[in-house]
């Protein structure tokens, strides 16, 4: 691990986010399959029974949302859904779950070493709604793609947020408050933990 | 704005607050822990001089308010979002009540704004109908019991976990236990389908980035994304003050910001927006977006600042470095608030 990934991980960690290594692509995608699998099925996080989901999630199963995948990655993680069983694996339409997705998982475009945060292009709604509606977030992040401060990238990211329409999303861990008591909690209206899987290839 | 009422009640009421042991300890608490944690995020940093950096960055904006603001009106016309200017408080929230009827909206989620408070802008909406939801926890707390926030960080620093849990068991009608961990979850699930359910979405904004036309706002618990994502068209309420020319600029604001606001290195989340995005629920499957930009004496003040007999003794950070005066400030803020009913 480079000095510069070793410095992003740890200031990941001081958020509460997880980090873990992979050292490709589908090994990362069977790290989502398997940190799914050992969740408990969430429950609707809307109290009105009304608006629970209109998609076919079967008793037992869990969602997993995995919104603009490249199409060899999609097929794979489909393959690893369907090995694992009981899984729900979501493209798009999730502003069909209001009341909840176990698992959002997406790639980050960013890491910024110095705080630990992911930046994610988030045009896309479906990008958007996989990365807040989850109970737990796994973003996946390039280690070529870590940069030391964001500083540094203030070009790349005056590029990537000057186009009409962009939603640049800088996510340093989990949801969280402090509004009672000045008490810290995780998970108010987004994920109530995050996931990092950093990928060594490329 | 709220009745005139005599010293003697207005003192009654200041005694009483300054007397309930609880208010003191949070304020207590609150005041020491957060210049420790002030402290610790500004570690190793030149404290000083990035503050200047701040400094200096928005007294140069407020200098150039106006030839930014067209600047930023411009590149958010290209972006399609609607841009407004109101003078007063009445014009903004005439404004924002306008694209409610207009867009045929009458449930608003909002995420936690001062500028929104500085106009009072719920009372605006509700006394025409419309169903306005705070969805900042500590601002649906204060809301929920027809207060003001008591500080603009810890909008319910005045309350205690029973009282939060007498107040969720008033509105879900059910007991629900003190635990802090526990009362967050009935936030999560009352106010996610308030959410669902919204047709427009209003936020405030950290500062506006002329040079892209793009809005920056910075959260922890995540609401002013599902504020700015669910709903068919967002309100974003920013006063003119928070014009900055460049990326760079907002680079700077988004590190000095939370280590002064709550001692933390960065906000969970910082969202940049530049123009409408994705919707996928309406026809042209885009966001309808307005920017309601508010002067309400912004620039006769820039205009004071701008005069050479000006020091910096307003904070260029605005931000609870006030966090010591609170101890008595809030409890005072406290007193006041309960007196004044929100409708």
């Amino acid at each position: 691990m480079t000095d510069l990934t070793a410095t992003f991980a740890q200031k990941a960690s001081l958020v509460s986010a997880v980090v873990h290594q992979a050292a490709s692509r589908t090994e990362a995608f069977d790290r989502t399959v398997c940190l799914l699998q050992g969740r408990i099925p969430m429950t609707s996080q809307m109290l009105n029974p009304r608006l629970t989901s209109a998609g076919a999630k079967e008793a037992a199963a869990r969602i997993l949302a995995a919104p603009n995948l490249e199409t060899a990655d999609l097929r794979y993680l489909s393959e690893a859904c369907d090995n694992a069983g009981n899984i729900h694996l979501l493209q798009n339409g999730m502003r069909d779950y209001p009341d909840g997705i176990d698992m959002g998982m997406t790639w980050a475009d960013y890491g910024i070493a110095d705080t630990g945060t992911l930046v994610m292009a988030s045009h896309s709604e479906e990008v958007r709604l996989a990365t807040m509606l989850c109970e737990v977030h796994v973003a996946l992040l390039k280690v070529s793609d870590i940069r030391t401060s964001a500083n540094e990238m203030a070009e790349e990211l005056s590029v990537l947020t000057a186009r009409t329409g962009s939603y640049t999303a800088f996510i340093t861990g989990a949801s969280r408050t402090a509004d009672i008591e000045r008490v810290l909690a995780i998970g108010v209206h987004g994920p109530l933990e995050l996931h990092i899987i950093l990928v060594e290839e490329e | 704005m709220s009745k005139t009422e005599s010293f003697r009640s207005y003192k009654h009421r200041l005694d009483s607050a300054l007397d309930n042991r609880f208010l003191r300890q949070a304020m207590d608490k609150f005041a020491v822990a957060y210049r420790t944690s002030r402290q610790n995020a500004f570690a190793g940093m030149n404290v000083k001089a990035l503050v200047q950096q701040v400094a200096d960055a928005k007294a140069g904006a407020i200098r150039n308010n106006a030839a930014l603001l067209r600047q930023f009106t411009a590149k958010a016309l290209a972006h399609g979002i609607h841009v407004h200017v109101a003078d007063t408080a009445e014009d903004a929230n005439r404004i924002i009540e306008q694209i409610a009827q207009k867009t045929g909206s009458r449930k608003i989620v909002k995420s936690k704004s001062m500028t929104a408070e500085e106009i009072r802008l719920n009372r605006w909406l509700e006394t025409r109908g419309l169903a306005v939801t705070e969805t900042d926890l500590g601002e649906w707390i204060v809301q929920l019991r027809k207060e003001g926030p008591s500080h603009m960080v810890m909008p319910a620093i005045h309350l205690s976990r029973f009282q939060v849990a007498d107040l969720f068991t008033d509105v879900t009608g059910t007991d629900q236990n003190p635990e802090i961990e526990r009362l967050v979850k009935v936030a999560r699930k009352e106010l996610r389908e308030k959410f669902v359910r919204a047709d427009m979405g209003i936020t405030g904004a950290n500062y506006a980035v002329a040079d892209t036309g793009t809005l920056g706002i910075a959260t922890n618990e995540g609401n002013a994304r599902l504020v700015t994502t669910l709903p068919k068209v967002h309100v974003a309420l920013v006063g003119i003050d928070k014009l900055v020319p460049t990326i760079a600029d907002a680079l700077t604001i988004n590190r000095i910001l939370p280590k002064n606001a709550t001692g933390q290195a960065i906000t969970s989340y910082v969202t940049w927006i530049t123009g409408p995005s994705e919707c996928t629920v309406t026809p042209s499957g885009k966001r309808e977006m307005h920017i309601v930009f508010l002067d309400n004496g912004r620039s006769n003040i820039a205009a004071i600042r701008s005069s050479p007999r000006y020091s910096s003794a307003c904070g260029a950070v605005p931000a609870p470095m006030c966090a010591r005066s609170t101890a008595w400030w809030g409890a005072t803020r406290w007193a006041i608030s309960i007196s004044e009913p929100s409708a």
